[in-house]
């Protein structure tokens, strides 16, 4: 349970999505003008990258109180209010991001501390290297391997393991310093480790690509051509194996989503407030869909909220995750779609950031799975009796 | 029997067999042009079939080579998946080009009922393309998924996706038959209640059908340009301006 006070976090932060829509529209032209903003100096990006106690001297302070952003309940909150000035930013932003989440479940002491102090570094991006080019939907069925690297070419000793493989669609992939790799060691679902890797070892091969929006993220692909694996690299070692690999990373994706629902949540909120900035009267009928829109925002707010405090008590269970995901992700394409027309033709044009909005929200739609896999992990859920009864109020 | 898709592909031309996009005769033609040639070649085409025209301050998508509205200032530039198509604002009566906006000869034209019925006949026309298109993304995505697995069966044969193509074709056919009512027999422009319906339909389906290609549909290539066509396409004429203000999902919430 947090004991921050979360509206407090909200109003501390609120300037901050300010900072960042100032910066919106150059970063989602030019992802490389994120260091605009960085060298501004607005954006807290250390304090708010949910560090454990320890690896930085400065935690966000609100109100006085230490605020590490280390609970879900409190990350979904700073990304909702943060993703109102810009989605992308949040995701794009250095720091231990997904790769952080993974760490926390299966790193042993030494492995976090070497996460954590190289990440600690100003500007030191991270990267979650899971999703395979043909196999982005079937995260069971990955192929990069851990691989027997034959003998040293120089001297003829044994190399040792190596990576082998094709990682897609990474966020910061390109300009990250360090993150976690999934690759199989053997066939069935135990048979995926997790895998800490430098990116400067020899063979690992990152570029950039372009994308349609969440421009900031800098997404990307990487060519794991026998990049060396080391013993202390491999994540979960003291665990059980139904606790590490793939099925360990779902306690990471149930602990995500609720964030990913938090950044629609802050993208909906924006293109209302935006079109509220704009334009000083509505006819009858634009008021009743706003005021809907409006309703419908509170309540996935609620919702997603509770599936973050769900998730921290049990991550285990995705049930109110992914509910959390879908109800914000249809609400966000929605408005996106709706608030336009709201500003006469032509709006997606002479209002770029609204059009941006409209651009960032498949993005979203793509982090952590589909509607399609959520509202499938829902009916599983309900069906083993889980959500069943939630309280939302 | 087996149900899988597995290699097989229908031809997708529908009886009238393939169109030439230099000689078509209706607006539903746009949409076989649309789904076969893309979308500067339908747009080419309807700009053949009815002169381009927009109500003032409206705007309208073109090929580079296809002329504006008299007195249209260019506000954007659209990536399409097969060219580059550019916006065009009609000039409001009164109102000087937007600063910086490149204009084009001629006086802004007046809103008379000349206009109104041209600008009513264009966004059909650019209905039918969207049809097209729609078509054109979802076999796209059809295309892709049947090389694809996931648990060891073909993705094209998940039941979810499956539910999606489903739709879409719904979605597909209730566009032509909703656009084709005038050629029933009814004289006038499609009403605007109905314009904004086949807009409406078309959206939520090509929005659906993008999903289909997941990651790969966010990079910048093809299938995201085609959707982003699409949306755009019916963002600047989807709806009439007398019809329910944005026409689009929210007048079904």
């Amino acid at each position: 349970m947090s004991t921050v006070d979360l509206d407090a976090l909200r109003d501390h932060l609120r300037p901050v999505g300010a900072a960042l829509r100032a910066h919106a529209l150059a970063i989602d032209a030019d992802p490389g003008a994120l260091h605009t903003l960085l060298d501004s100096g607005v954006l807290p990006y250390r304090e708010l990258g949910g560090f454990p106690p320890g690896y930085l001297d400065d935690p966000l302070r609100v109100r006085g109180v230490p605020v590490h952003v280390r609970t879900c309940v409190e990350r979904v909150v700073v990304a909702e209010t943060l993703a109102w000035g810009d989605a992308s930013v949040v995701v794009g932003a250095p720091g231990p991001s997904m790769s952080g989440v993974v760490v926390d479940d299966l790193a042993d002491d030494e492995q976090r501390d070497r996460f954590y102090e190289r990440v600690a570094q100003p500007r030191t991006w991270t990267f979650f290297g899971l999703t395979e080019p043909d196999r982005g939907s079937d995260a069971a069925a990955l192929e990069t391997a851990v691989a027997d690297g034959g003998p040293d070419p120089a001297d003829g000793g044994a190399v040792g393991p190596v990576l082998r493989g094709h990682k897609k669609y990474v966020g910061n992939v390109a300009r990250a310093s360090l993150g976690v790799v999934f690759a199989r060691h053997r066939p069935g679902p135990l048979g995926v480790g997790v895998h800490l890797v430098d990116t400067d070892r020899p063979g690992f091969d990152a570029a950039p690509l372009s994308t349609t929006g969440m421009r900031a993220v800098q997404l990307g692909e990487v060519r794991l051509r026998d990049v060396p694996l080391l013993p202390h690299d491999t994540l979960g070692r003291h665990l059980s194996p139904s606790r590490r690999g793939l099925l360990g990373a779902v306690r990471t994706f149930n602990r995500l989503r609720p964030v990913v629902a938090s950044l629609a949540v802050g993208v909906t909120r924006a293109a209302l407030d935006y079109v509220r900035a704009e334009r000083s009267s509505f006819t009858a009928d634009e008021r009743w869909r706003l005021a809907t829109f409006e309703d419908r925002l509170h309540a996935a707010r609620a919702l997603v909220l509770q599936a973050a405090r769900a998730a921290d008590a049990d991550p285990a269970d995705g049930t109110l995750p992914a509910a959390a995901k879908a109800t914000a992700l249809d609400l966000a394409e929605e408005v996106t779609h709706a608030v336009p027309p709201l500003l006469g033709p032509g709006a997606r044009w002479e209002h770029p950031y609204l059009d941006k909005l409209v651009r960032d929200v498949p993005g979203l739609e793509m982090m952590e799975g589909t509607r399609t896999v959520q509202r499938l992990t829902l009916a599983q859920g309900w069906l083993q009796g889980r959500a069943r009864h939630a309280e939302l109020v | 029997m087996s149900t899988d898709v597995l290699a097989a592909r229908t031809d997708p031309r529908t009886s009238r067999g393939p169109v030439d996009p230099d000689a078509v005769a209706s607006p539903a033609e746009l949409r076989d042009v649309a789904r076969e040639h893309g979308v500067v070649a339908a747009l080419t085409a309807l700009a053949a079939l009815h002169p381009v025209a927009a109500l003032p301050g409206e705007c309208v998508l073109l090929p580079d080579d296809v002329p504006p509205p008299a007195g249209a200032a260019r506000v954007g530039v659209v990536a399409s998946d097969d060219g580059a198509l550019v916006v065009w604002r009609a000039a409001r009566p009164g109102a000087a080009a937007a600063d910086g906006a490149s204009t084009v000869d001629g006086e802004p034209p007046a809103a008379d009922d000349a206009v109104r019925v041209a600008d009513a006949a264009w966004r059909v026309g650019v209905a039918w393309v969207r049809t097209g298109l729609c078509e054109r993304l979802t076999e796209q995505a059809v295309e892709r998924l049947r090389g694809r697995s996931v648990g060891g069966t073909t993705t094209v044969n998940l039941a979810p996706v499956r539910l999606v193509l489903a739709d879409a074709a719904l979605a597909h056919l209730e566009a032509q038959s909703l656009l084709g009512r005038p050629a029933a027999g009814r004289a006038a422009p499609v009403p605007a209640a109905t314009l904004a319906r086949v807009t409406a339909v078309l959206d939520r389906s090509s929005r659906a059908v993008h999903n289909l290609f997941g990651a790969s549909g966010y990079v910048d290539g093809e299938a995201a340009r085609l959707a982003r066509t699409i949306d755009l396409l019916g963002h600047a004429s989807g709806t009439l301006p007398t019809g329910p203000a944005g026409g689009r999902e929210e007048q079904h919430a």
